[in-house]
């Protein structure tokens, strides 16, 4: 079975990373691989390429010591560009930074749909986050999902209305139903747009497509207990 | 002389009569006119017409020979050609023109004996004249208005208007005198009416040298009938006559129209007849016919003045017949007997009650317009005052106006200093603060410098000497990657442009989160950071920072419990943790706690720091929100 060819553009500063990538997926026939060293020359390609035979996916690094004399001075540049222009591409982050703060402001403002740290690299890795991708799910490596799991956990273990919605929601079927119970710390109803809106925000958070889901992410995460049944 | 003396009578009547019936209103004209050649006049007037095109010429020119013809006594002509110039008047619409309308219409009705209208459209003219600003204007209005109210015999008001005329006319310009000799016949007529023979003969002479030098002979011609008439009243017969005859000449100088002309050849019949050496009663018989002849074409108007005047001449005369020790007595005696006599004294009684009865209701007219008028002007004084006062409340609103923007202004030339001097202020305490910041970042760098260099540089050092990979050296690389990934958090600059405060406390509590040392917070999500200063945020930030890592290096906490507490207008930030503490009293004070301490106070905040031994320890963070 002959499997449709993909073609993958990678930007980095370092050439080793390069030489790296391109050997973990040589043994991919059907993937073909594109690099340059600079994020103006990435959308360059890009651009070229967009209306004969359109990159499917882009890695790029977020940091660029090369950046002085380029219109776009770093990875998050180059993918808000990208997003500007709504060019159809899967972006995938290669990067050493793995503090949480990078790490939850590109995932907030870039919202790539791969994130993947050099220190976890392996061959096997690189290709695996471009199938994930390219089935319109989204690929992290383990470390940055431990960092954000962890991240959700402190961000809802002191949220005390998260904490209430997710543990009476256990309980009733209906958001509806809640309405009357949550309240404010001064002690106001909330409404049931206010819950919509708050349950809303904890799927994205801890992406999850269902209510059902985030009750068990919830309890995964040890945001709540598991229920006593 | 003394057998003629009742033809003399006689001719003094007629003349006076003439002289009454001469009576028109005055305007400048041309020579001709004014030597008495009106019909010459009229003709070269009309000549003159012909080369005109300009409608405002036209209509001044058909009123000139109106006027002349007014003059010659042909009254119906008159109203032709004064009828022609008020249709041109009417489509210019020029106030000149309105002037001579009123004027000429007021002559017109004066030459018909119609009193009130005549009066009404020298009124009319009057306030065109003054609209106009002519000087020969209102002087001839105001002569007008005055010789109405002579014949209406309203002396006192006519005297004042002829009195104001007589000095108007002297400020007349281009030596127009016919104006101020007009006016001093009237003044001398008025006097006459009234009596006053000697005032009445001052004037008279005034006007009689003035028209002499000027060659006005209409004027002479009025002037010295009335001064004839003068003299025979005050009964210096020989000296009346004599002017009598003076005038003759005069008269026949004139070009009236034909009625007139009889009027004037009767009278010549009638001093021809008194020259004659002996008079016989044909005489008499004759002279009589022709002063009737002459009252009957002065009286074609038929009205109530003339009828008077002819009787009191009739009568005068019959009262000084015993005077007179004449041959003809007798005969005389023929034409006024007894029932004669009070035949006519009826009738002069009945014209003079009549006279009265008009003369009443025109001085109740006079009045209506004098009171409508005065109304009128009242109305205006009411007006004017209400003008004024709104003019002054305008001028009040208007100074409140000035109040207010002087008073804006001063306040925001305050604003301005107040401004200019905060700005000052905020630069000065900028330049602390930054000063401050300098001092705070070069004591950081050296931390960091001591850092690199006791802490890594020791560490990398003892890994040269022994350069294997040993458990031992795998922890001290594991360790000066901990001191650089601290040092480059801390070296990091804070800001919360890409990712919230919010996230950045959570980020940083899961950073250090573990199993050994477990977070609690609250209230972090009840304050809206948005809206809060990026200073204070950054600072709190570095605070929790700060006493974390202080937390972890010194106290040896369990756990850590991160307060926020939201006033109305400041922020409480509570850290506490249950570590080994230290003595407060003890001079240490590690650089971490100094940085903390001086950044509270350039946000004009308050710190405090609270431990106890082997209990743990409390920083508390009270910050003011500007």
């Amino acid at each position: 079975m002959e499997t449709k060819e993909i073609t993958i553009l990678l930007v980095d500063d370092h050439p080793s990373i390069l030489r790296d990538a391109v050997n973990s997926l040589s043994k991919y026939k059907h993937v073909k691989m594109v690099t340059c060293t600079k994020c103006d020359e990435a959308f360059t390609l890009i651009k070229r390429h967009q209306n004969t035979k359109p990159f499917d996916v882009l890695f790029t690094d977020l940091s660029f010591n090369n950046n002085s004399q380029q219109q776009i001075k770093s990875g998050e540049e180059l993918i808000n560009q990208i997003k500007k222009e709504t060019i159809p591409i899967k972006i995938g982050v290669i990067t050493s930074h793995e503090e949480i703060n990078r790490i939850d402001s590109v995932l907030q403002n870039q919202n790539p749909d791969a994130y993947i740290l050099k220190s976890e690299f392996f061959s096997d890795e690189l290709y695996v986050a471009i199938t994930t991708m390219l089935n319109n799910r989204i690929f992290y490596s383990q470390k940055v999902h431990l960092a954000i799991n962890k991240k959700m956990r402190i961000k809802y273990k002191f949220d005390k209305v998260a904490i209430s919605i997710l543990k009476e929601f256990v309980l009733v079927d209906n958001i509806q139903n809640l309405v009357g119970i949550i309240l404010k710390p001064d002690g106001s109803i909330f409404k049931k747009r206010s819950i919509e809106a708050k349950l809303n925000q904890m799927r994205t958070d801890l992406n999850v497509r269902n209510n059902t889901q985030l009750i068990i992410k919830a309890i995964q995460l040890g945001i709540i207990d598991s229920p006593e049944l | 002389m003394n057998k003629n003396n009742f033809l003399i009578l006689l001719l003094f009547n007629c003349l006076y009569l003439f002289s009454q019936g001469n009576n028109n209103l005055e305007n400048e004209g041309f020579r001709l006119i004014d030597q008495g050649k009106y019909l010459s006049g009229i003709k070269k007037l009309k000549k003159y017409h012909t080369t005109l095109h300009r409608d405002f010429k036209k209509a001044e020119n058909y009123y000139e020979i109106g006027y002349a013809f007014l003059e010659s006594r042909a009254v119906d002509s008159a109203k032709i050609y004064f009828d022609k110039g008020n249709k041109l008047a009417d489509i210019i619409k020029s106030d000149t023109l309105f002037y001579k309308y009123h004027y000429y219409k007021a002559n017109y009705f004066f030459a018909s004996k119609k009193m009130d209208s005549a009066y009404i459209h020298a009124i009319k003219a009057s306030e065109y004249a003054e609209k106009n600003n002519s000087m020969p204007q209102i002087v001839n209005t105001n002569m007008a208005i005055g010789r109405i109210l002579l014949y209406e015999k309203s002396y006192k008001n006519a005297y004042i208007h002829l009195k104001t005329t007589l000095k108007l006319a002297t400020y007349i310009k281009n030596g127009n005198k016919k104006p101020e000799i007009e006016a001093l016949n009237n003044m001398g007529i008025l006097f006459f009416e009234e009596k006053k023979l000697d005032s009445s003969l001052f004037y008279l002479n005034k006007a009689i040298l003035l028209a002499k030098k000027e060659k006005y002979i209409r004027g002479l011609l009025v002037a010295t009938s009335f001064q004839a008439q003068i003299h025979l009243k005050k009964g210096d017969i020989d000296k009346g006559y004599a002017l009598s005859l003076e005038v003759l000449p005069l008269l026949n100088q004139m070009e009236y129209s034909a009625n007139l002309d009889t009027l004037v050849q009767n009278t010549s019949k009638i001093v021809n007849l008194s020259k004659k050496e002996v008079t016989n009663d044909k005489d008499v018989k004759d002279a009589l016919n022709l002063v009737q002849k002459n009252i009957k074409i002065q009286n074609k108007n038929g009205n109530t003045e003339i009828k008077l005047l002819q009787n009191d001449i009739l009568l005068d005369a019959s009262k000084n017949i015993d005077k007179f020790d004449t041959v003809s007595k007798s005969q005389i005696k023929k034409h006024f007997n007894k029932d004669a006599r009070i035949k006519m004294l009826e009738a002069n009684s009945r014209l003079k009650d009549s006279l009265q009865i008009t003369t009443l209701t025109r001085n109740i007219v006079e009045y209506e317009i004098k009171y409508e008028s005065q109304k009128k002007e009242k109305e205006n004084l009411i007006l004017k005052e209400e003008n004024l006062q709104k003019k002054i409340e305008l001028q009040k609103e208007r100074n409140k106006k000035q109040n207010l923007i002087i008073a804006l202004l001063l306040l925001g030339f305050i604003l301005l200093g107040y401004i200019f001097y905060e700005i000052q202020r905020r630069k000065k305490i900028k330049s602390n603060n930054i000063y401050k910041q300098i001092l705070i970042r070069a004591e950081e760098r050296q931390t960091i410098s001591k850092k690199l260099h006791d802490e890594v540089k020791n560490e990398l050092d003892e890994i040269k000497k022994n350069p294997k990979i040993t458990s031992a050296n795998v922890h001290k690389i594991e360790s000066i990657q901990n001191v650089i990934r601290n040092l480059s958090h801390q070296l990091a600059s804070v800001n919360f442009t890409v990712l919230s405060f919010e996230d950045q406390i959570i980020n940083l509590i899961s950073t250090y989160d573990s199993d050994t040392l477990e977070f609690t917070l609250e209230n972090l999500n009840e304050i809206k950071w948005k809206n809060i200063n990026e200073a204070i945020k950054r600072n709190l930030y570095l605070i929790i920072r700060e006493s974390i890592i202080n937390c972890l290096k010194y106290a040896n906490a369990s756990s850590i419990h991160i307060q926020f507490k939201k006033e109305k207008k400041s922020i409480t930030l509570l850290i506490t943790d249950n570590g080994i503490g230290f003595n407060i009293n003890s001079d240490y004070e590690g650089t971490g706690l100094r940085n903390i301490k001086t950044r509270v106070k350039e946000l004009n905040g308050e710190f405090s720091i609270n431990s106890i031994p082997d209990k743990g320890t409390s920083l508390k963070t009270f910050i003011i929100l500007s």
